[in-house]
């Protein structure tokens, strides 16, 4: 979703009319909802009878940059309550917070105006900040949450001079700068370089771009961001990768279930291989050399931060370029080979250097490996060709997935093949027992570098999700299986272990902390959000809406999802107004920005995370991606459509969404269940579509669109429920 | 923090579990002292790291009775054996005793320098293999290394003679401290190990060339000892083992993170240390801990020291290595950054000329120079920080094990057994992990013995119609094997079948007779109505049993995991299934008097 959470209240544009006319001799810009629709309310809700959620305004005063004039800020909310009166103390920070009256009913829309008055000029301007009362739901706390966590972003960013597009404009990291702090701190800010790529990719996916409006003040943040992180990348010149394994026979289990041992390393004596992947044909004659340079410039690009983990801090830049869907837009800073160069070739030489930095080497069980233990081939360390672990080896995925979704790039199939390994050798396979009915238990976990079983640093939470992130590299997705009353179970069952093994964990108590709990794990959940949104069977892209188990009894209590799962971003525990076992993701992050572990509530997210390995920084901006539930900035919102019963005619239901700009055509898919499985029934060239195949009246249908960058599609939108009417019956 | 009402032990001290509200704002600190002298080679160097250090300590401990002078002294195997070959001419033994018997020093054991880093009994699992045969093959390990001789150069094993842990008590009485205990594996890699840190240095600096025939690197068993520790001796008083290591020792990733976890989550009160804690019901005690606390040198002068105390977290007690006379005193710094060091390393790889060179060592001057710093630690502590904080001290092995809670022997109320149980049961709800620490009756339980005691009470509850009053926390061991899976999550079982398992496996919890594997182990899975649980799962019936023991009662099965976050998070290396030990991790209480630790004093040796 580009743009965010809206609820069905239609807004008028009366409140346009409300805004005064004062001389514009002082530049006031608010803060919008939508860039795109200024006048699109900010929400609020009432958080009991008597207690209105507490909102940010935000708002700028650009003009007053620099300036040596005293002025004054004047808020009216307009609700009748008093202003909000003080003395200008940060051009760049003119906010506000207010709680407007818990008893106005739904739909109440207040204008705010914020005026700004130059006293020693005595001149003015001012804005409008609009809001909208909504009812205490998900959406309107998420809603609400954003507000507040893109507010922090704002108002810590360290800013210089006016000029956005030069490279001490503007960011987070702390090398140089000191961020502004809020409440005496600047939880989203960090020595390494890297957090003005995430920061501003947190801006981007909630619909602030550097192509957005001038009058959106964080339309200025994400310009000086991107010109403050291009400094911090890197350029050299392309070499070559040595792949020494065939994926084709490297990528195997035995027939029978087991798995290869040192002693039976071909699965002897228990049916032989059964290999996953055996019409590779990317190295099957190794050693294979290859040079990855897909715009043929000779070069290749990667994050020089400061922080010495090249492989995990490179795709956060490559996700910030993508998601400012502006892929012909050049850097105006950074150093040579950076400077000057389109998003698209650093977005292309990025993925060059994530294609470079493979580990081309597998030491299995033949060469006397148990299976689980480091160094089979196939992922990422910190730096090329190190070794592999699965935590950097995830965003060497994100970067590579995000590439070719969000702009259309070609993944070397010697990539995939070689991860497929990888994340086959790394996947804990080693228990058994107890030899009840309800395994396979830690089956599909993984580790740090290797299994879990035999890597255990930092939990298996982060490096699970790390596993799912790849197979959605791999096209290594859902399969069959009986105990998800499939008629048959598939042999191949790595991501159901997966899944299962993450949601069989889901709903375990945050007070666990990042090791017992993944919800308490930002870091990891970030991670498995990126599964979810990018898992694909096959390279057709299948979203996951409902986490699913194997195992039976996880999930009771809510009848309104299907048997055995729950809705990972928006599930309701009964404490937060649901039947769900748990929050899911969405509620859980609006949790912990209203109750931090760390500082007082203010919009920052810091603290959810093990043990303060580096990772806190972060927190603010993985939250605010996840909260959009989005990984690049591809939407499609405002899926909807309407039914008509066959009679003359046949059936039809004719849909209709918003547009995605980076998008060439349109995915129309159909399901017969809740939540999917979605086929698909046709393609768009435009952002309508009329079903009239197999339709029947009286029957509901699920749908949902996804926009295609060339050949891919890059992501999926909400499900649109839509039942066809029964026709009209004359009186019996 | 909730606080308990606890019952009055022996000498009227408090198990204190939170008690300690009225305290000042900082717990004690106590300065563990220890010198390492482990190097069988270069024995002259050997012999004056402890002729510098004796009558250091005598002269604070008389200038400072009431800072309470102590160090342990930790002799290897080989350098006990040299010393008592040359003690008719050296009296260095006769010395070393005289201080142990005035109570200066303790003695104590370090296995790591044993001859040799690479060749010593080692661990050979086959592919697969069962947990029960590695347990067998580390406890046979394990004993080939604290009982043999070996050749000091090659490390071959010397028949008819004693040498480790052994040969060390023979000469100077049990060991009351015990470091590098560690078993290895030989293990494979492309690589030798890579230095720390391997590849955040240069941005495309690839990895060396892998060997197409991975070589062979010896992996060490991180902090997981119970087959080891077994075999320790069975004295009145057990040695204090140390815990986990100030050094990453094998790139364990995460590792300072881990130590910073598992500090904070085994001192969950005011009157524990991050740094302390019992595992296998052996007080362990630990070189880090929490955010700060690090091995001091104090060859690094009173800075570090100083820097560490200021930056500790004081609302809990700890407990901070700091190491004396190190070998490293007398060595040119070229010599300790390179390859060859340490110098036992040298001489296993220069056995012709083993005794280090010249070149490697300091002149006279420079090591009394290094030594003159070690005293200003000294001198701070005694003269400054122990002065300004008066329930701080110097702290012996002998005055752990006194002012901390035993961890078996003690008795719990059903009603209070129950009540807990009910707490954690809700705090478990449905989550896939069990709480991490368990109370009851003023003391922490480890899993091990909270399924003993509910074994216990429900075996009686079987055999006699009723729960008994009290249940004894005996001795026991976590499980041979931890299973990775969380089991079942369907299925009810009665009370009876429960009881019936209870009564089955009871007699066995209590057999502590000598054997390989020992009898008195949690059973990694029991079968209940026909279901298999694993014991997680099981415990949790039996919480529930204990909580409910309505006859005809059915007790849903849950998924749980064996592991805790405890045990998540103390650093270990070894396969997962092997984690058995993490089911007798638990905190170490000092005990409370009038409301405060019981302190530290210096009691001679018996």
């Amino acid at each position: 979703m580009k743009t965010r959470l809206f609820s069905s209240t239609i807004v008028g544009f009366t409140a346009l009319c409300l805004a005064h006319a004062l001389p514009a001799a002082v530049t006031v810009l608010t803060v919008p909802f939508d860039p795109n629709n200024p006048t699109t309310p900010h929400n609020t809700y009432p958080v009991s009878s008597t207690t209105e959620a507490t909102i940010i305004l935000v708002a700028t005063a650009p003009s007053a940059v620099g300036s040596s004039d005293k002025f004054t800020v004047d808020w009216s909310f307009g609700d009748g309550s008093a202003d909000a009166t003080f003395a200008l103390t940060n051009p760049y920070d003119i906010s506000t917070t207010h709680q407007y009256p818990a008893s106005a009913s739904t739909g109440k829309q207040w204008t705010a105006v914020v005026t700004v008055t130059d006293t020693t000029a005595n001149t003015s301007g001012s804005a409008n900040y609009y809001v909208i009362q909504e009812p205490n739901n998900l959406s309107s706390r998420v809603n609400v949450a954003i507000d507040w966590g893109l507010a922090y972003m704002h108002r810590t960013m360290w800013r210089n001079g006016t000029n956005p597009n030069v490279s001490i404009a503007g960011g987070w990291d702390t090398q140089n700068y000191n961020c502004t702090a809020v409440n005496g701190a600047a939880y989203d800010c960090d020595y390494y370089g890297v957090i003005d790529a995430e920061n501003v990719q947190a801006l981007e996916v909630n619909g602030h771009l550097a192509s957005g409006p001038s009058t959106d003040p964080y339309t200025d943040d994400v310009a000086r961001g991107l010109a403050r992180m291009f400094v911090f990348l890197a350029s050299e010149s392309t070499s070559t990768d040595v792949f020494n394994f065939n994926p084709a026979t490297a990528t195997y289990t035995c027939a029978d279930g087991t798995y290869p041992t040192t002693t039976a390393p071909t699965c002897a004596g228990h049916g032989g291989q059964h290999f996953y992947n055996p019409s590779a044909t990317s190295c099957t004659s190794p050693p294979c050399t290859f040079t990855f340079d897909g715009n043929s410039n000779g070069k290749m690009v990667y994050s020089n931060d400061g922080s010495g983990e090249y492989t995990y801090t490179t795709s956060p830049f490559a996700e910030a370029l993508i998601s400012s869907g502006t892929p012909n837009a050049t850097a105006p800073t950074g150093p040579a080979g950076i400077a000057g160069q389109t998003y698209m070739n650093i977005v292309q030489d990025i993925a060059d250097f994530y294609a470079y930095s493979t580990y081309g080497y597998d030491y299995d069980v033949i060469e006397g490996y148990p299976r689980g233990y480091n160094y089979a081939g196939g992922a990422w360390l910190y730096g090329p060709q190190q070794g592999d672990d699965n935590s950097t080896s995830q965003w060497a995925a994100i970067g590579l997935i995000t590439a070719n979704r969000g702009f259309g790039l070609s993944i070397p199939a010697i990539l995939t093949d070689a991860n497929n390994t990888w994340i086959t050798n790394s996947q804990t396979v080693q228990y058994s027992a107890p030899t009840g009915p309800d395994q396979p238990n830690t089956n599909g976990s993984y580790g740090y570098r290797g299994s879990y079983y035999y890597s255990q640093g930092w939990g298996p939470f982060a490096d699970t999700a790390s596993g799912m992130v790849q197979m959605a590299l791999d096209g290594v997705g859902r399969t069959t299986n009986t105990a998800f009353g499939d008629g048959s179970t598939a042999f191949d069952q790595r991501w159901n272990n997966s899944e299962t093994y993450f949601a069989d964990n889901f709903c375990n108590a945050t007070s666990g902390g990042a090791t017992a709990a993944p919800r308490n794990y930002i870091y990891g959940l970030y991670s498995f959000t990126k599964s979810m949104l990018l898992h694909n069977v096959g390279g057709v892209l299948a979203p996951i809406q409902y986490l699913r188990t194997q195992t039976k009894n996880v999930f009771t209590g809510d009848s309104g999802v299907p048997a055995n799962t729950i809705d990972w971003y928006a599930a309701l525990s009964a404490a937060n107004g649901g039947t769900d076992p748990c929050d899911g993701v969405a509620q859980t992050l609006v949790g912990y920005q209203l109750t931090p572990p760390v500082g007082s509530f203010d919009g920052h997210w810091y603290g959810n995370n093990y043990d303060s390995e580096g990772q806190d920084n972060f927190e603010t901006a993985w939250a605010l991606i996840m909260l959009q539930k989005t990984v690049i900035g591809c939407s499609v919102t405002g899926l909807t459509g309407a039914g008509a019963a066959a009679g003359a005619a046949p059936a039809r239901i004719d849909l209709s969404w918003s547009n995605e700009t980076s998008s060439t055509s349109y995915n129309v898919l159909r399901g017969t269940t809740n939540g999917g499985p979605y086929s698909l029934i046709g393609t768009s060239m435009n952002t309508s579509y009329s079903d009239t195949s197999g339709l029947t009246n009286g029957d509901t249908y699920y749908y949902v669109v996804q926009p295609v960058n060339g050949t891919v599609a890059v992501c999926q939108s909400s499900q649109a429920t839509i039942t066809v009417p029964k026709p009209a019956t004359g009186r019996h | 923090m909730k606080y308990l009402f606890i019952p009055l032990l022996a000498l009227g001290m408090l198990a204190g579990i939170g008690v300690a509200q009225n305290q000042a704002d900082k717990e004690p600190l106590y300065i563990y002292l220890y010198a390492r002298i482990t190097d069988h080679i270069n024995i002259a160097l050997a012999e004056d790291q402890v002729r510098r250090l004796l009558p250091t300590l005598e002269k604070y401990e008389r200038a400072y009775p009431q800072a309470n002078v102590s160090a342990s002294l930790l002799f290897s195997g080989a350098v006990s054996d040299a010393f008592a070959k040359g003690n008719s001419q050296t009296h260095i033994v006769d010395l070393i005793r005289s201080y142990i018997r005035r109570g200066i020093i303790e003695p104590g054991y370090d296995g790591s320098d044993e001859p040799t880093y690479e060749h010593r009994p080692s661990l050979e699992f086959a592919d697969p293999s069962t947990p029960e045969q590695r347990w067998t093959i580390r406890h046979a390990a394990a004993e080939r290394f604290l009982t043999e001789a070996r050749d000091p150069l090659s490390g071959a094993p010397v028949p008819g003679q004693s040498g480790g842990l052994k040969r060390m008590q023979e000469v100077f009485g049990d060991a009351v401290a015990i470091n590098g205990l560690t078993l290895y594996t030989p293990t494979k890699s492309p690589y030798k190990p890579l230095p720390a840190g391997y590849g955040r240095r240069d941005p495309l600096a690839k990895a060396p060339t892998p060997s197409p025939i991975p070589v062979t690197v010896m992996q060490p068993e991180v902090t997981a000892d119970s087959e080891t520790s077994e075999l320790l001796p069975h004295n009145t008083r057990r040695p204090i083992i140390f815990g986990v290591p100030d050094v990453n020792p094998y790139s364990l990733p995460g590792f300072r993170g881990l130590v910073r976890g598992f500090g904070k989550a085994i001192s969950p009160l005011p009157n524990t240390a991050p740094e302390i804690y019992w595992q296998d019901n052996i007080l362990r005690t630990s070189e880090a801990g929490g955010d700060v606390v690090r091995l001091v040198h104090a060859n690094q002068g009173v800075d570090p020291l100083k820097t560490l105390i200021d930056k500790a977290d004081r609302s809990r007690i700890h407990v901070v290595h700091v190491e004396l006379v190190s070998e490293q005193n007398y060595l040119q710094s070229d010599f300790r950054k390179g390859s060859n060091y340490p110098p036992l390393r040298y001489a296993y790889e220069h056995p012709d000329n083993p005794q280090l060179p010249t070149t490697a060592l300091l002149a006279k001057t420079d090591v009394d120079a290094v030594f003159a710093k070690e005293e200003q630690v000294l001198d701070w502590l005694t003269k400054d920080f122990f002065p300004a904080e008066t329930r701080s001290s110097f702290i012996s092995n002998r005055d752990l094990t006194r002012m901390i809670d035993p961890p078996t022997g003690f008795t719990v109320s059903m009603a209070r057994l129950r009540e807990a149980d009910s707490q954690y049961l809700n705090q478990a709800g449905d989550d896939t992990f069990l709480p991490p620490l368990f109370q009851a009756e003023g003391h922490y339980l480890s899993l091990a013995d909270l399924f003993q005691v509910s074994v216990d009470a429900l075996a009686s509850l079987k055999a006699n119609g009723k729960m008994p009053e009290f249940v004894k926390v005996i001795k026991m061991f976590g499980p041979v094997e931890l299973y990775g899976g969380h089991g079942p999550n369907e299925g009810d079982v009665s009370l009876e079948a429960i009881t019936k398992v209870c009564a089955e496996i009871e007699p066995t919890l209590r057999d502590s007779s000598t054997s390989v594997i020992p009898k008195n182990m949690v059973p990694s899975q029991e079968i209940v109505d026909g279901i298999h649980v694993n014991s997680a799962q099981f415990i949790r019936l039996m919480g529930r049993a204990i909580v409910d023991p309505t006859p005809g009662k059915k007790y849903p099965v849950r998924m749980t995991y064996m592991i805790t976050s405890v045990g998540q998070l103390i650093p270990k290396l070894r396969p997962g299934s092997d984690f058995g030990f993490v089911w007798t991790l638990k905190p170490a209480v000092f005990l409370l008097q009038h409301g405060r630790p019981v302190t530290a004093q210096r009691l001679s040796a018996q």
